[in-house]
């Protein structure tokens, strides 16, 4: 077992040095250093949103499309108020309060009515909750160039010679963050201990008397809160547009299956893999095209690769 | 003070699995429910529990009626159910299944751990290992104890010795026997009789998800042709009787 | 054949349509109008492939419109890169497509529900960067020589060179392919599918090719997302990076389940919804953003309450009005009126079916050893059936389904044979065995609800290349035994559960079965009903010359209609032999009644 852990990991290490090497391999060691450290700010993203799912995924069985959409909303949200004039702390706040809120809203209306469905009919319902935010979103913000600026853009630190901004930094941490700060909710929590029940067998929890509705409104105002975040972040660091960041939901669906909708520090490996690859085939004239796919691939070949020898299953329902 | 089945119905995958039981348990007393597989066992605890819809009847726990509630205030209650087949979670350590058993309850959450530890040695020993890796006459001290947590009034076990090795049987039998003791009442479904009608003061016996008998324990031991009818041999004159029930059920 | 050809009300009403879209459409409609109706013609053929493959099989395929991409640059490179027909390229363009599903239904053998939805939500995405890396539309060094995107004319088929007409020329063909997809679904595969999606063992142990009839699915589905992306490519001439996105399969799937998965309508609808519906909202003025929140609506409706879709919908409101207005329903009632009378009894006295059925060999089962982990789920089991009828009986978990699943071959077994006459079963892999004539029932009846009672017994015949005229008189002999010729036509949802029992029943005595197992025929049935169920068991032998073996934990039916029970506890054979002799063994009865040892 742990011998082939290690060669699994000797593996993962070989194939991202070859990558690296390959795309990178003549130009500037200073070139290469900021497409990676851009790749690893876009990886975080794509992790963050990729562990909103799994936390919500595993206590609720919804993996939720409506992710992006969320965070879409609170991002416009957030640029408005501050065009208005807000101050802008307060429209970051707003941000993520409104995310949470879209989120509760359908973990407290709709979820519950779907909740002994199979796992893909609550999925494809949270597309359709999806594309109504996405529509009333694209609504109020017709197409425009946009810009959303946090005053950590222009803070600078330097790192081993490079000069990296304070946002991505933030973000990067943000995402280690997250994964140790649920980690620690999970085993060091009473809900967070409801949760790992839910998440291990969803009747038998029920029989033992854990407040099934209350742990899962919890886990869907978490995953808001992550949802908000990365929206935000994503609307500074990439495009603010609502359809690029309601579709940020498929390389952080890629990021979760990475780590099976289950563990969540490969969730992170994956998504961090992921932004560095799509950044580094930037150098490549060739592969250039191939950018925006690149988690797609990514996940389809790890999910085959999970899937040699065993059956992937969902629960007992095979 | 008692907890009261009356008439209850179930329904299970759109078919009447249990028909119009009635039985009761109070406080330090045993009740045994016989009957063959598919009798309809199973399904009543779990409709007792919560986790499958009662079509008629009702539940009530020292006057209290709990008929229909959600299995969290049915535990709150008073009254928790261990399901057959020693189901624990595979994923957590020993300890967390307890924990999260008690989660409904976290003021008294470290008492009625080590309350259950000291029923259950064998479980404090093993805290942190996995509950899947666990023999399964541990799980099924898992599972007691995920009942035990809840501090209940009453306790359903289904088909407790169901797999275990003889030693383990007369081991939870002597946990019975120690809730009795401590007033808890116990609802015992049992597949091996003798085992069952030994420690029960009363005895149901349920055949096609309908009552078959109802009495003492004592009464069933004296008459081991009624449970014969029920498990094993042809008897032409309940057999009658049941396809009249169950046609009026039909028409129902 | 009289069924082949029958419509449902839906096939009318979308052929009404596709007439109304023929004749008039064209004719009245602008330029603009004229191009967005092609299209919406051509995303209802896509539609349809992913619908039927969710309604049919229960699995979500999110390639769709990648698929599509695929088909229109086949199509629009070997227009420009050679001088063969046009129909030529479209069908090239569906083969394309259509090996590129049987490729996308490898994982699908392995993996289900969620998964495969992923996984083929990566292989959209994968497609697109294939096209791209090959300088996907324009540009590049072209194709055989001729540079694509050039100024040369694209050419059209000859018989519609016209916007008008090249309209009519993609309604035919999109009819002639929901016709395909008809005909399937009338035919084995429809029935294969269906009980696919029921269950896998059940189909498995029906003798039906679970991994053919998977991949032909996807192919299917491939070869009309192909020959859809091929006439849209068609009608633009010309295709752009954002014609066909990844992320519209997404939509076009749920569009399909908006629409109604089950109904050729629902299709159209869908087509409409994604192509037709932002024109007008663009035509009022309106954002056509305002279509998502429609969509997005249509689809959590859809989930929640109407499973089937607003087709579902218009379905049931058109059987209303006809109730209303006093028209005969043209549904079940109607249907079991006119077959009463039809299916006779005439094969009634004792006779063997004409497939080659029966088995005159005692079934021998020598040394069976089962383990899953460490538990010993079957001890070196030892029997030999001679009799026509016997049982198997044991307490909870004493290993009688294990052994069950042993004969189908959905079980590992660690030693030991079973043999029948001079077939070595285990030699065969599951779904022969069920070819071969081994028949069994599930203890939850595994009847797919959306196919008539008839179509669900006929899948049993569906491998054995028997003439249709055999195959439909085999099927109304094994309803006439069991009691439902009359229901022959009845959908098999409309059923009680005692009426699927007998269902079951029939599924095992069709053809010519030479082994049948029951799991818990009696159960959850009354007293009187399993007494009618224990006579039919009991004549089986009689009409089919199979052996039948019955696991129950009703030891009176057990009794009553088994010459030799063999008696399973804890894995272990505990006692084999005549009935009478086996119950009243001290060894069996402490097993049962939980007695010490003796």
């Amino acid at each position: 077992m742990t011998q082939t852990k290690t060669f699994n990991w000797l593996l993962y290490l070989v194939l991202m040095a070859a990558i690296v090497a390959a795309l990178g391999w003549d130009k500037p060691g200073k070139i290469l250093g900021l497409f990676f450290v851009s790749g690893l700010a876009v990886g975080s993203l794509y992790a963050l949103g990729g562990i909103g799912m799994v936390v919500l995924y595993r206590a609720t069985g919804v993996l939720n499309f409506a992710n992006g959409a969320a965070g879409a909303a609170g991002a416009m949200t957030a640029w408005q108020l501050v065009e208005w004039g807000l101050w802008p702390p307060l429209a970051w706040l707003a941000c993520i309060g409104l995310a949470v809120a879209i989120l509760l809203g359908y973990g407290r209306l709709i979820a519950p009515r779907l909740a002994w469905r199979e796992p893909v009919v609550k999925a494809v319902a949270t597309l359709g909750f999806a594309l109504i935010i996405l529509g009333v979103v694209s609504y109020l913000w017709i197409d425009d160039p946009r810009k959303l600026s946090l005053p950590t853009d222009k803070i600078g630190i330097q790192l081993l010679g490079l000069r990296v901004t304070a946002t991505r930094l933030i973000v990067f941490l943000a995402s280690l963050g997250i994964v140790a700060g649920i980690y620690l909710y999970l085993t060091r929590t009473l809900v967070g201990l409801q949760m790992r029940s839910l998440a291990n067998n969803r009747s038998l929890s029920a029989l033992i008397g854990i407040p099934i509705l209350r742990v899962e409104t919890i886990a869907w105002g978490i995953s808001g809160v992550i949802a908000g975040f990365t929206g935000l972040m994503f609307g500074d660091l990439i495009r603010l547009e609502p359809t690029v960041i309601t579709f940020m939901v498929i390389p952080s669906i890629a990021a979760a299956v990475c780590g099976r909708l289950e563990n969540l520090a490969l969730v992170l490996l994956g998504g961090l893999s992921m932004g560095v690859i799509e950044s580094l085939l930037t150098l490549s004239p060739v592969l250039k095209g191939a950018r925006p796919i690149a988690p797609f691939v990514i996940a389809a070949i790890v999910l085959l690769w999970y899937q040699r020898g065993t059956r992937l299953t969902f629960d007992s329902k095979d | 003070m008692a907890l009261e089945i009356a008439g209850l119905s179930v329904l299970a995958d759109g078919r009447k699995v249990v028909g119009d039981v009635s039985l009761s348990v109070g406080p330090g007393r045993v009740t045994a429910i016989l009957g063959a597989n598919g009798a309809g066992k199973s399904e009543l605890v779990l409709a007792v529990a919560g986790m499958l819809p009662v079509t008629a009847g009702a539940v009530r726990v020292d006057g209290l009626d709990i008929t229909g509630r959600g299995p969290d205030a049915i535990r709150k209650a008073g009254v928790a159910a261990v399901p057959e087949g020693h189901r624990v979670l595979t994923r957590l350590s020993v300890e967390d299944n307890l924990r999260a058993a008690g989660s409904l309850q976290p003021a008294g959450l470290a008492a009625a751990l080590a309350d259950t530890y000291a029923l259950f040695p064998e479980l404090a020993e093993r805290r942190q290992q996995l509950a899947g890796t666990l023999s399964g006459g541990q799980q099924q001290m898992v599972a007691l104890g995920h009942a035990l947590m809840a501090r209940p009034k009453y306790i359903l076990i289904d088909e407790m010795s169901l797999g275990l090795a003889p030693l383990i049987v007369k081991r939870l039998m002597g946990v019975v026997a120690d809730l009795t003791a401590r007033n808890v009442g116990v609802i015992l479904i049992e597949q091996f009789t003798e085992l069952a009608l030994g420690i029960a003061d009363e005895a149901l016996v349920l055949r096609n998800g309908r009552t078959h008998f109802n009495g003492t324990a004592a009464e069933l031991k004296a008459r081991p042709d009624l449970l014969d009818a029920a498990y094993l041999a042809f008897d032409p004159a309940t057999a009658a009787g049941g396809a009249q029930r169950t046609r009026e059920q039909d028409n129902a | 054949m009289r069924r082949l050809f029958r419509t449902t009300p839906s096939g009318r009403i979308g052929l009404l349509f596709a007439l109304f879209a023929l004749l008039v459409v064209p004719s009245v409609a602008g330029n603009q109008w004229l191009n967005i109706f092609t299209s919406t013609a051509c995303f209802a053929l896509a539609v349809a492939g992913v619908a039927f493959m969710y309604a049919r099989l229960g699995m979500v395929s999110l390639t769709q419109v990648g698929l599509m991409g695929v088909g229109g640059w086949v199509l629009l490179r070997l227009n420009h890169g050679t001088t063969l027909p046009f129909e030529a390229n479209l069908i090239a363009a569906g083969a394309v497509t259509m090996v590129l599903g049987m490729i996308l239904a490898l994982p699908a053998l392995r993996l289900r529900g969620l998964y495969l939805a992923l996984v083929t939500l990566m292989a959209a995405g994968g497609i697109e960067i294939v096209l791209a890396t090959f300088q996907f539309p324009n540009g590049g060094a072209g194709f055989w020589g001729v540079q694509t995107g050039s100024g040369e004319p694209f050419r059209r088929p000859a018989i519609a060179q016209t916007d008008e007409s090249y309209l009519r020329y993609t309604l035919f063909v999109v009819v002639l392919g929901f016709l395909l997809i008809e005909l399937h679904r009338r035919l084995a595969p429809g029935r294969a599918w269906a009980l696919i999606r029921r269950s896998e063992a059940a189909a498995m142990s029906a003798g039906v090719n679970v991994t053919l009839y998977k991949t032909w699915a996807f192919a299917l589905s491939g070869l009309l997302a192909g020959i859809a992306g091929g006439l849209l490519a068609g009608s633009l001439g010309l295709l752009d990076g954002g014609t066909f996105r990844a992320s519209e399969s997404v939509l076009v799937y749920a569009l399909a389940v908006v629409g109604g998965a089950n109904f050729w309508l629902g299709a159209v609808i869908a087509a409409a919804l994604f192509r037709i519906l932002p024109a007008l909202l663009n035509n009022w003025g309106l954002d056509a953003d305002l279509s998502f929140v429609i969509f997005g609506a249509g689809l959590l409706h859809a989930v929640i309450t109407a499973p089937n879709g607003i087709a579902g919908q218009v379905m049931d409101l058109a059987a209303g009005l006809r109730a209303r207005l006093g028209w005969r329903p043209a549904g079940p009632a109607g249907a079991v009126a006119g077959e009463t009378g039809a299916a006779g009894e005439p094969g009634a006295a004792v006779r063997r079916f004409d497939a080659a059925g029966g088995l005159d060999a005692p079934i021998e089962i020598r040394d069976l050893t089962v383990r899953f982990g460490g538990v010993l789920a079957l001890d070196r089991v030892e029997a030999v059936f001679t009799r026509p009828v016997s049982g198997i009986i044991g307490p909870n978990g004493a290993g009688k389904t294990t052994l069950m699943n042993v004969f189908s071959g959905f079980v590992k077994t660690e030693s030991g044979s079973i043999r029948a006459g001079d077939t070595d079963l285990m030699r065969l892999p599951a779904h022969r065995r069920g070819l071969w004539g081994l028949r069994r029932s599930f203890q939850r009846e595994e009847i797919a609800d959306d196919l008539s009672v008839g179509q669900n017994v006929a899948v049993q015949l569906d491998g054995l290349g028997l003439a249709p005229g055999v195959r439909q008189a085999e099927v109304a002999r094994a309803l006439a035994m069991v009691g439902l010729a009359a229901q022959a036509e009845l959908p098999a949802g409309a059923l009680n559960s005692y009426q699927r029992r007998l269902v079951d029943i029939a599924k095992c005595v069709v053809g010519g079965p030479k082994i049948i197992m029951f799991d818990e025929p009696a159960g959850g049935l009354s007293t009187e009903e399993t007494r009618a169920l224990g006579d039919l068991i009991l004549q089986i032998h009689a009409r089919t010359g199979a052996m039948t073996l019955v696991i129950d934990h009703d030891v009176d039916l057990i009794a009553r209609i088994c010459e030799e029970t063999l008696v399973l506890d804890f894995g272990k054979q505990i006692a084999f032999g005549r009935t009478a002799r086996v119950l009243a063994d001290p060894k069996v009865r402490a097993a049962y009644l939980g007695l010490e040892e003796v």
